[in-house]
């Protein structure tokens, strides 16, 4: 008997020898010494690997990239960071095992000394939608139609401003009535917040001052438009402020999960997305009208898909960036909630933390939020002053179709 | 791997083929006790996500056939949870998961006897396979949107309101490998209360051999269940 425990014994042994290595994992935040483009691949590819935040929907085969640029990497690892051309060549190849990555936000950057390499896959894939255009080219016009509106005194009620921020940046923002009975309200960046949390006013939060007291108490309002057309989006903590008068409880409009293991598919529940109900004067039952465009980016998506949530709520112009989660560009985050965004020496990863569905459990990451009503950027009719997209807004409003 | 599970298997039965048949009887019975599931797996440089044991349920049925009066070979329909808990520590201590696994396990083994002729020690060893049926967890986490006030705090949940949830977790074809076999060892006593009863405790140890994930990442962390089981149950002799 004592022979057949002994067997069994050396057999649970052997069988216990079954079980996998654990792999060796290098956190990519740490300023590793990294040399070669060797070890930089290495270092990207895992730290995609364990913190990039979309590996259930994305396309590309990771495991595939390595396979077929860990090779051609490794060739390059007696050259350094020396040689411009080799740069260039290696940094061709990172564009190409980075180009189908769904992630809207997403970037990579490698630093070599005094040159710095950047690829964003979606700026590039936004740049061959048709009639594509800047942001800057829709301020433009957007500028032009409304000056040319208040010179035809459509509208009233008009306060705008501008204030330049601590990392000198400029926000700006603008609030009124359009026609007599739409209330209007634009800024260029989720910047908004911040001023008001002094007790002093500044330029910003007196247009929010004037926004909020529109949508409480001027009469006869027969809508209401939010544009957010060509905005880089920014501060979560903006969105109450933008459309928190819309609800009288918080009103889930969307969900999120983020990271939540190491492992590629290891995510959290996906967790109730919230607009804030800040209270207001009254109720309005009327049309609540977003404006947003292919450079509507981020928290301007966001903002897009909390008024679509809304039982009046309607997006009126072109499908969005394809933006949707939310980020913390800094290393020091990176353990609220373990994922994301990486930067050491040699690269960074321009990633978010989270990834984001409307109500229905939809995806518009990388692809963009598409509008209930298109309505195509018109370079000839803005040069003429012209905004087609908002006109078709306020022909929404006035005929609620 | 199953080539290599299927040559232990089959060299382990092999050894007990000699076995005389002295007294062969059949023995059929229920048992149900406490589960204590660890996972075996690294945390890597997410540093403070700790993995820790938590506890669970087991109900079985036994079938023992008995070749001598101190060796039998026996069989088992078990459920059995096991289960984990994902914790966070210092500043994010709120922030936790219990993950609650269901498993169905059939364990193969040697049963091993020895002492008087009522109370006896045993010891059980052998291997078992099984299928991932369920999965639960409930927890506490950050919002989509957090909300953080002025001041300074000692922990996340100060700061802003957190998220708990408590869902049945959906099986990912993709990563979730649902088939699970391992080795197993027990140790316990068994009193004859009657000529044909019998009442066993026993304290089990099942040792996971496959990863809870199918492969499916290159640089994956494995992650195994180890399970202790601490269970009572009763055993009928039902035939020669």
């Amino acid at each position: 008997m004592k022979s057949k425990i002994l067997l069994i014994a050396i057999i649970a042994v052997m069988m216990s020898g079954c079980r996998k290595d654990m792999p060796d994992m290098q956190n990519p935040r740490t300023d590793v010494h990294i040399t070669n483009w060797y070890q930089w691949f290495d270092s990207y590819w895992n730290g995609m690997n364990y913190n990039y935040n979309f590996w259930d929907i994305d396309p590309t085969d990771w495991d595939e990239v390595y396979r077929t640029y860990g090779p051609r990497f490794e060739e390059l690892k007696d050259k350094g960071f020396d040689d411009k051309e080799v740069n260039e060549a290696a940094f061709d190849m990172v564009k190409e095992m980075s180009a189908s990555l769904v992630d809207g936000h997403f970037a990579v950057m490698a630093y070599m000394g005094e040159d710095t390499y950047a690829f964003s896959p979606i700026t590039a894939q936004v740049e061959k939608r048709d009639n594509y255009h800047t942001s800057e080219d829709t301020w433009k016009g957007k500028v032009q139609s409304i000056e040319k509106m208040d010179e035809e005194g459509r509208f009233t009620e008009v306060l705008k401003g501008s204030v330049t921020e601590a990392d000198g940046g400029n926000t700006t923002a603008l609030a009124g009535v359009l026609d007599g009975d739409i209330i209007y309200f634009t800024f260029n960046q989720f910047m908004l917040y911040v001023h008001t949390l002094s007790d002093e006013e500044d330029a910003i939060s007196l247009v929010l001052k004037q926004y909020h007291d529109l949508l409480d108490s001027y009469p006869d309002v027969k809508g209401v438009i939010v544009d957010v057309r060509s905005n880089g989006g920014g501060a979560l903590l903006d969105l109450p402020l933008v459309l928190g008068k819309f609800v009288k409880e918080d009103h889930t409009f969307c969900y999120q999960h983020y990271k939540k293991g190491i492992g590629r598919l290891d995510f959290s529940p996906w967790i109730p997305g919230k607009l804030e109900a800040i209270g207001s004067m009254r109720t309005l039952d009327v049309p609540i009208v977003v404006l947003a465009d292919m450079q509507s980016v981020s928290m301007a998506e966001m903002t897009t898909l909390a008024v679509l949530s809304l039982p009046n709520g309607v997006f009126i112009g072109e499908r969005t960036f394809g933006g949707n989660g939310t980020l913390s560009a800094n290393n020091d985050c990176f353990e609220e909630r373990y994922d994301g965004y990486f930067k050491n020496n040699a690269m960074m990863a321009y990633t978010t933390n989270t990834a984001m569905t409307d109500l229905a459990g939809n995806s518009y990451e990388g692809v963009g939020v598409p509008p209930t009503i298109e309505v195509p950027y018109n370079a000839e009719q803005f040069a003429l002053g012209v905004d087609t997209q908002l006109e078709r807004a306020v022909s929404y409003i006035h005929a609620w179709k | 791997m199953f080539t290599a599970m299927k040559k232990y298997l089959l060299f382990f039965v092999l050894i007990f083929v000699g076995a005389e048949s002295l007294s062969a009887q059949w023995k059929v019975g229920v048992q149900s006790g406490y589960s204590l599931n660890s996972i075996s797996t690294t945390v890597g440089y997410f540093y403070d996500r700790k993995y820790e044991s938590a506890a669970g349920l087991t109900v079985g049925v036994p079938v023992q056939y008995g070749f001598t009066d101190w060796f039998a070979l026996g069989a088992e329909l078990s459920y059995v949870q096991k289960n984990y808990c994902l914790q966070r520590s210092g500043y994010y201590s709120a922030l936790h998961e219990t993950v609650t696994n269901e498993y169905l396990s059939v364990p193969l083994y040697a049963h091993f006897s020895f002492g008087g002729k009522k109370l006896r020690g045993f010891l059980n060893a052998g291997v078992y396979g099984g299928a991932w049926l369920a999965s639960h967890r409930e927890g506490v986490e950050l919002p989509a949107f957090p909300t953080p006030g002025p001041g300074n705090y000692q922990g996340v949940e100060e700061s802003t309101d957190l998220y708990g949830y408590d869902e049945d977790v959906d099986f990912d074809d993709r990563r979730d490998n649902r088939i699970e076999c391992g080795t197993m060892l027990g140790v316990g006593l068994q009193y004859q209360v009657l000529p044909f009863m019998q009442i066993f405790a026993e304290g089990r140890y099942y040792y996971s051999l496959t990863d809870m994930q199918k492969d499916y990442m290159i640089n994956q962390v494995p992650r195994y269940n180890n399970t202790i089981g601490l269970q009572v149950g009763i055993l009928f002799t039902v035939g020669k």
